[in-house]
């Protein structure tokens, strides 16, 4: 009965606190677009959707998603498979360095991006071809580019993850049966690793479906995540901007429902993973030069971004020539000096420290009853809980404003509890995930003995659970930490006034102050960038090859 | 000669070596086992054999081929692993047929020859199951099945009756034996159950520390263990340490702290007087005597008595040394406590020279 008692906790507990947070701000955004004056009228939303405007650009932006997939898949799973098949020099750093692009600071990842790529930049005056501009002709694929190096990481964990939980020996026993290296492939490695690849996937796809900073860097302005942000920010409460919403949440829902009615069951445990560990092969000599020349292209080029960052940050002069003229520090002294950057240092490392410490409770409390108590309906409480990943922050911030303004919540009037909350909601997924990795892996049995030397089930948690599975918890709240940290759209519509300025608003009401803004916001941007690329690093040291399970669905 | 030759085979792991100048020879046809404790290298042997590792030296020759020139997938064997490793993302039918699709087989040939395998092992009416949906005595049987429907010269083994319970374990190994009568292949099977070996062998490599201390047949290991460890590891043993005293024909007095043996020597090569040995005896061949007279007749106390069902086992004390015995069925016993003779025959007393070995 005690233990009932703690179910029903659970359920009230962790249901009001996704409800109040999570689904009704976003139902907000329903009933704006099926309700008019009260009464429901699904005639904006069908109108909306039927218009050419948004018929195109969900087209285009659907097109773009899987252009982006594409392109991630050449660039992570080629990587993936170099990493978890072979053994060579710098093995450790390069699989390092690949987390690294999934740290961009926003704003002034713009200026970086346009001082190597811009008409004028590195790239151009390299190559004597400016004043060309690359993004103007490569439109939608240019995008899709940009996005690919930004989130190839993601597919990349995935893919690591699934070839490294198949038992080498399921290889071998093709080998045997006569299966040369390349039906070995195509027959055992493929199949096995694709739900892995998959789930990677539909977060790449979902992503650039709602990514919304890449397009407004490169100008390109025609799809559903840019058309959104231009309808819900304009003054005239346009009602066919909730209605987009609606439409790509919709989407979002959908297209993760297929997925898991599709590949769900075929998520093959590989019952024992085999006694010995896996051996890693010597690459013969062309194998070895394709292995460094790839990943070296392909961190190089998606480490530009960073490296034009840097550069800015460090540039005395810089017009018109591939490198800066004169390098200085003298920007980051100013960065740091300049007023309201300690303020909002201060608000962002507290916010997220907050933000974080909850999702940490929350999510390991889930990942527990979901998997230990095997709780009816888990699975929808698993689908409730990463539905955020997918989430735009634009939406839930919008859904804040509706739904608190003129409440104790206000954000008018105080926004750091919904701020806080809106970060720990959006990074719950990381947490949460990680936690469930960690459950999955440390045996029942372990609690099960805990149990019965005694210990009740909280003792047991606090003492034996927690402390195995606590190397996954802190890399979970790492990255959740440094996701709060890097956030973007809350920030920017929660925290009006200067006083609860996060960094990332702090760095954007930086950019165009006279006269070197842009240079000192840089210098701002690569302190942080450097915090956070630390961050990940540890976080990928503690997790291992069970990094990629926290980029899953 | 036919058959799988292994000649002067060494493979090192960084400074372990696992396997050391091991040579063999295993007959065409032949159930061979490669028996030993965990670690003592017998699974490396197996997977140089499958090309699955490379030795650092020595050579491997199958019906006269050189094997170690033939990549893995061309050395037409088949193997069984230890979690049976069948691929979770294909049917039964597709598991066993995979090794025919290798090799080119035809839609219809492929149906029969599933068919038989799957008839074989008794898995018929199978096909289209999931590995995950079968017991794992089945999903053994699958794996048998799928090692053996390309008809393979030789099939490996890697210790596949282990992750079965004991019941299972004891009918499998009857069907292995029977299964390789019939197809006449040459096995080589690797495990660490003594009994499982002595029970399904022609022959017996006992490995340890990456060499092979013994090679014969269960019976041959069994009563003339070359060596301290063999006599320990295959079956239990009493084994005594002491010194030869004196040799009169073909019986040898020996030592044993301050008792004296009479041990069977062949008079051919006695041992020397002087040296330091092990003799070996079996609890079985130790008895209660009633009588005090003879060689071999010791008196002791009843220390442990273990009731075993068919059989019963004893320890006896004799003035420090300890023996322990086994009588079957209603033989008479001793309860603890109680003075008891025991007595053994000179013939079932093995002598192993402790001069360099094991």
């Amino acid at each position: 009965m005690k233990t009932r008692g703690a179910d029903i906790a659970f359920y009230v507990l962790i249901g009001s606190f996704l409800g109040v947070f999570l689904l009704y701000p976003t139902a907000g955004v329903f009933f704006k677009t099926f309700f008019f004056n009260g009464r429901f009228s699904p005639e904006i939303f069908l109108h909306t959707i039927a218009g050419p405007v948004v018929y195109g650009a969900l087209g285009r932006s659907v097109l773009l998603a899987l252009i982006t997939i594409a392109l991630t898949s050449l660039i992570a799973v080629p990587l993936a498979l170099f990493v978890s098949t072979y053994e060579f020099r710098f093995k450790t750093l390069a699989a390092g360095l690949v987390l690294v692009p999934m740290i961009m600071p926003p704003f002034v990842g713009a200026i970086g991006i346009q001082r190597i790529f811009g008409r004028y930049g590195t790239l151009n005056m390299l190559t004597g071809t400016a004043p060309f501009d690359w993004f103007e002709h490569t439109g939608i694929a240019g995008v899709a580019f940009l996005q690919a190096l930004h989130l190839f990481p993601v597919l990349y964990l995935n893919v690591t993850a699934a070839l490294s939980n198949i038992d080498p020996q399921l290889r071998e026993a093709a080998r045997v049966s006569g299966a040369p290296a390349r039906r070995v492939f195509t027959d055992i490695t493929l199949p096995l690793m694709m739900p892995g690849y998959l789930s990677g996937a539909i977060i790449v796809f979902l992503w650039s479906l709602t990514d919304l900073g890449t397009p407004l860097v490169l100008g390109y302005r025609r799809l559903l995540a840019v058309e959104i942000f231009d309808r819900t920010t304009a003054i005239n409460n346009d009602p066919t901007g909730p209605a987009m919403v609606v439409l790509v949440m919709l989407l979002t829902v959908g297209t993760m429902l297929a997925f898991k009615k599709l590949f769900a069951q075929d998520d093959y445990a590989m019952g024992s993973k085999g006694y010995r560990s896996r051996q890693l092969k010597r690459p013969s000599a062309p194998m070895l030069a394709l292995i460094y020349s790839s990943t070296g292209l392909i961190l190089a080029l998606s480490l530009l971004p960073h490296i034009g960052l840097i550069l800015t940050s460090v540039a005395q002069d810089w017009f018109v020539s591939a490198f800066p003229a004169r390098l200085t520090l003298g920007f980051f002294g100013k960065a740091l000096a300049a007023e309201g950057v300690g303020v909002s240092v201060r608000n962002s490392v507290l916010y997220s420290l907050v933000s974080t410490a909850l999702d940490i409770v929350i999510g390991v409390a889930v990942a527990w009853f979901v998997l230990r108590r095997k709780i009816r309906a888990g699975w929808l409480v698993d689908a409730v809980v990463m539905l955020p990943l997918a989430l735009p922050g634009l939406i839930l911030a919008f859904g804040y404003v509706a739904a608190f303004s003129g409440t104790v919540l206000d954000p008018l009037k105080n926004p750091v509890p919904l701020l806080i909350i809106g970060y720990a909601v959006r990074r719950l997924p990381y947490t949460f995930r990680a936690a469930y990795a960690g459950l999955q892996q440390v045996g029942v049995e372990y609690e099960e003995a805990g149990r019965v030397c005694g210990a009740g089930p909280m003792k047991t948690v606090a003492t034996i659970t927690l402390p195995l599975i606590a190397a996954n918890i802190i890399a979970g709240g790492i990255l959740s930490f440094m996701f709060a940290v890097l956030e973007v759209s809350e920030s920017l519509v929660l925290a009006v006034k200067k006083e609860f300025f996060p960094i990332t608003r702090q760095i954007y009401a930086m950019l165009g102050m006279i006269p070197d803004g842009d240079y000192v916001a840089s210098a701002l941007g690569v302190l942080c960038m450097a915090f956070l690329a630390a961050g990940i690093l540890a976080a990928s040291a503690l997790m291992g090859k069970q990094m990629g399970k926290m980029f899953r669905m | 000669m036919s058959g799988l030759e292994i000649k002067d085979v060494t493979k090192k792991f960084g400074d372990t070596v696992a396997v050391d100048a091991v040579t063999l020879d295993i007959a065409a046809g032949e159930l061979f086992f490669l028996l030993g404790p965990s670690g003592c290298g017998k699974t490396t042997l197996l997977r140089m054999i499958a090309g699955f590792t490379a030795p650092d030296s020595g050579g491997i020759r199958f019906d006269g081929a050189d094997l170690l020139a033939v990549p893995v997938e061309k050395r037409s064997i088949g193997m069984v692993f230890q979690n049976y490793s069948l691929w979770p993302h294909m049917t039964v039918f597709d598991n066993v047929a995979y090794g025919l699709k290798m090799r080119h087989a035809g839609r219809d040939e492929i149906r029969r020859r599933v068919g038989d395998a799957l008839a074989m092992v008794d898995l018929t009416g199978l096909e289209a199951r999931k590995p995950a949906a079968l017991s794992g005595g089945q999903q053994q049987r699958v794996a048998l099945a799928r090692a053996l429907v390309y008809e393979p010269r030789l099939l490996l083994l890697d210790e596949p009756l282990s992750n079965l319970d004991a019941k299972l374990r004891k009918d499998m190994r009857s069907e292995i034996r029977s299964l390789h009568k019939r197809l006449g292949i040459t096995m080589v099977y690797v495990t660490h159950d003594q009994e499982e070996a002595a029970s399904m062998a022609d022959r017996i490599a006992l490995m340890h520390r990456g060499r092979i201390v013994q090679t014969g047949t269960p019976r041959q290991i069994y009563h003339a263990p070359a060596c301290r460890f063999a006599a320990d590891f295959f079956g239990r043993a009493n084994i005594l340490s002491g010194i030869v005293r004196k040799i009169t024909g073909t019986t040898a007095e020996i030592a044993i702290g301050g008792h004296t043996i009479t041990a069977g020597v062949s008079a051919a090569a006695p041992p020397a007087v002087g040296t330091a040995v092990a003799a070996v005896i079996r609890p079985e061949n130790i008895s209660f005597a009633s009588g005090s007279g003879g060689s071999n007749v010791l008196a002791g106390r009843c220390v442990a008595h273990e009731f075993n069902g068919a059989v019963q086992n004893y320890t006896v004390d004799i003035g420090g040394m300890r023996l322990a015995l086994m009588t079957v069925g209603q033989a008479a016993g001793c309860s603890n406590g109680e003075h008891v003779m025991v007595s053994f025959d000179p013939s079932s007393v093995h002598l192993i020279s402790e001069n360099g070995q094991i």
